[in-house]
């Protein structure tokens, strides 16, 4: 499986990519204001790459993977998967390329219908084709699909109360590949479950994009776990994205305050730790008409007046992109 | 147990409750002290019965479904089993307070945070309304929050600024034992740096002990002086910080650490162990851990390991580290290698998505 390290939002890769996203906005009304939750974001996902996609809650991770399978509709923007434009599909269009792209949500206890059993919950999917299945034909196909993430055939009539959190989980990774989808989005897959399932889940994403070509988009807030599975890695910040590197360097040399103050604020499993803390003061500020200007200035270190009057873009600067004024990019500004 | 000037010492603890009929065993022979100024790690997963144990401390557990079966915990050397609801009441709060997980259960919402900070001092200080007042404000500037927000209500605090109020509650009768369960999860983790760089200087200023009950392995290497393993009700191993990380001695302590995704090295794949916590209605016989257990034999089925002493702070519950007692000490677990533990990893594991990029 090829992978190509691409570095850039806009994509050196050769092929052309899986899934490109360009200038994605989403915005909600409010009583207050107009809610920026994701701002013009752009980014390339090669075919069986995984991106992993970090923020803190509310910074728009989870909009953006909404978005671009239109769970929420972009407010601007363009998702173009494998060349097309997703947003100007029609209705019965956009259904069918639904089963190319699929969702897995974070909560396994609250995404599963109680009254429903692992064979219907799983099954039902299969509507999304279009076509009709006799019960044989379900079961079959069930079945199989149970037998790639690791659920024991007898639980087939089960009902998620019966099932812990780390079954759960792999019955929403079964409701996304029963139909054999390309490009799942992974919304927070393990948030919610214990660090040894969580290494279990890991891993089993990890087979199964192996085994299926399987390409991903990973939103987590768990550094360490975008850190093992992702190839690259994009840091949000207020519906912005402030970084974007593959996933060695994002760790090795984080360029953006924001990065370094996210990674610094990891505690690490370890007794000998020597290194710097970064305290960000304050906390995230609204994203409700946000003030122009850098969306970060107000708890960065490096703040200057520039900040404050314009945004930064996205530059090249070495292997990475990064928003900064404060970072000299590769064209020396 | 070390001879130490032991603030809190629970001894063979049992807590049950009862739950459609059956008896969950949520606490199972506990031994566990902490000293005057001591922080100890409380780790495991959930269902291994940290919470249970902090709800014993503090006599709140879940009235009439659960009860404490066994045991006695000692508070400067006083069974707290054994007070009557009054005695509690002092003690609660005033000497033992606690935080919980999430600022929002337990903060009123209809309340102005300065009146519930009041609230606490009230009852166990003898303050005039306006020195308790004045208090409440202080507290507040203690966590980092400015006096003039004393007249807010909860909601127009973000996350973080709530569980300072929370602790800024907890603090201000000055307690000699903060039990904080798993105090930073619902934060984000920018905020959970800032709320327990707070907490290790309160501790320090405040100088008191303090049980923080959480499932993550870095903020114990954080914050913790000595840590407690638990599993199934049960502390399986015991150590100072360095101890535990450096010389790890029972096989789900060295599972909790290989679970964890490293940030500074890339993996294949993580190590992980087979199944689940057990079922608290059916607890194994025998090591609970066995079934899971790479290096688990006939008589860890049958029979359950005794406390073990690796060094003066150190105690394993695992058969394996008996050798170690007779002849020469050997370093736990570190002298068999990694290779034996990927036995026990399912053989039809693909290799993983990495080794494509390395």
């Amino acid at each position: 499986m090829s992978s190509p390290n691409t570095p850039g939002a806009t994509g050196t890769a050769s092929a052309a990519p899986l899934l490109r996203v360009e200038h994605l906005k989403k915005y909600f009304k409010t009583n207050k204001g107009m809610l920026l939750a994701v701002d013009d974001v752009s980014f390339d996902i090669a075919r069986g790459e995984t991106l992993g996609l970090v923020g803190e809650s509310g910074c728009g991770k989870s909009t953006t993977g909404r978005a671009i399978l239109r769970l929420h509709e972009p407010t601007a923007g363009r998702v173009l998967f494998e060349g097309q434009d997703i947003c100007a599909l029609g209705r019965r269009d956009m259904k069918a390329m639904r089963q190319k792209m699929q969702i897995v949500f974070q909560d396994p206890y609250s995404s599963l219908n109680p009254r429903r059993d692992v064979k219907t919950l799983i099954g039902d999917s299969l509507e999304a084709t279009g076509r009709r299945f006799s019960k044989e034909e379900t079961e079959k196909m069930v079945l199989e699909v149970m037998d790639f993430v690791g659920l024991e055939k007898r639980l087939i009539n089960a009902y998620p109360h019966e099932l812990d959190g780390g079954r759960r989980q792999r019955i929403g990774i079964a409701r996304a590949l029963i139909l054999k989808p390309d490009f799942i989005v992974l919304d927070e897959p393990v948030s919610a479950l214990d660090v040894c399932v969580q290494a279990q889940i890991l891993n089993l994403l990890s087979s199964l994009q192996k085994e299926l070509g399987l390409t991903y988009l990973f939103i987590s807030h768990n550094l360490s776990v975008v850190k093992h599975i992702s190839n690259r890695i994009a840091v949000m910040y207020l519906g912005k994205i402030v970084e974007i590197s593959d996933y060695r360097t994002i760790f090795s040399e984080p360029k953006h305050p924001y990065t370094q103050a996210l990674l610094s604020a990891i505690p690490i499993p370890s007794v000998d730790q020597n290194r710097e803390r970064i305290i960000l003061e304050g906390d995230v500020t609204s994203p409700i008409n946000p003030p122009p200007g850098c969306r970060f200035r107000t708890r960065c270190r490096f703040a200057q007046p520039v900040c404050a009057e314009l945004c930064p873009e996205l530059k090249q600067c070495g292997a990475s992109m990064v928003a900064c004024h404060a970072v000299k990019g590769d064209d020396g500004k | 147990m070390s001879e130490k000037n032991n603030l809190l010492e629970i001894r063979d603890l049992r807590v049950e409750y009862r739950s459609g009929g059956r008896i969950v065993h949520a606490v199972n022979g506990l031994d566990l002290s902490i000293g005057e100024g001591e922080t100890l790690g409380f780790v495991g997963e959930t269902g291994a019965g940290k919470t249970s144990t902090a709800l014993a401390v503090l006599r709140i557990l879940p009235q009439p479904l659960s009860k404490v079966t066994g045991g006695e915990i000692l508070f400067r050397g006083k069974n707290l089993l054994e007070h009557d609801n009054k005695t509690m009441r002092q003690i609660r709060g005033k000497e033992i307070a606690m935080i919980f997980q999430d600022p929002m259960t337990s903060l009123d919402p209809v309340k102005r945070v300065s009146d519930q900070i009041e609230e606490m001092l009230r009852l166990h200080e003898n303050l005039s309304r306006k020195e308790l007042r004045e208090r409440a404000l202080q507290m507040l500037e203690v966590v980092g929050i400015d006096r003039n927000r004393g007249n807010d209500y909860p909601h127009q605090f973000s996350g973080g600024m709530k569980q300072r109020v929370v602790i800024a509650m907890a603090l201000s009768c000055n307690p000699a034992l903060l039990i904080a369960d798993e105090p930073t999860t619902a934060l984000d983790v920018t905020i959970q740096a800032q709320v327990l760089e707070l907490m290790k200087k309160l501790k320090e200023q405040y100088r008191m002990s303090m049980i923080m009950i959480t499932h993550d392995l870095g903020i114990v290497a954080e914050i913790c002086d000595n840590v407690a393993i638990m599993y199934a009700g049960q502390v399986v191993e015991y150590g100072t910080v360095r101890e535990i990380y450096r010389n790890t001695a029972h096989p789900y302590t060295q599972a909790l650490f290989d679970s964890i995704p490293s940030l500074t090295e890339d993996q294949e794949e993580l190590k992980m162990i087979q199944g689940l916590t057990p079922d608290p209605t059916a607890i194994p016989t025998g090591c609970a851990f066995h079934p899971r257990c790479p290096y688990a034999t006939e008589r860890c089925a049958r029979e359950a390991p005794k406390k073990i002493k690796l060094s003066d702070t150190h105690t394993v519950r695992c058969f394996r580290h008996e050798e170690s007692l007779s002849g020469e000490r050997k370093s736990p677990i570190t002298d068999e290698g990694t290779g034996e533990k990927t036995a026990s990893e399912p053989q039809n594991h693909h290799s993983p998505v990495k080794g494509g990029r390395a």
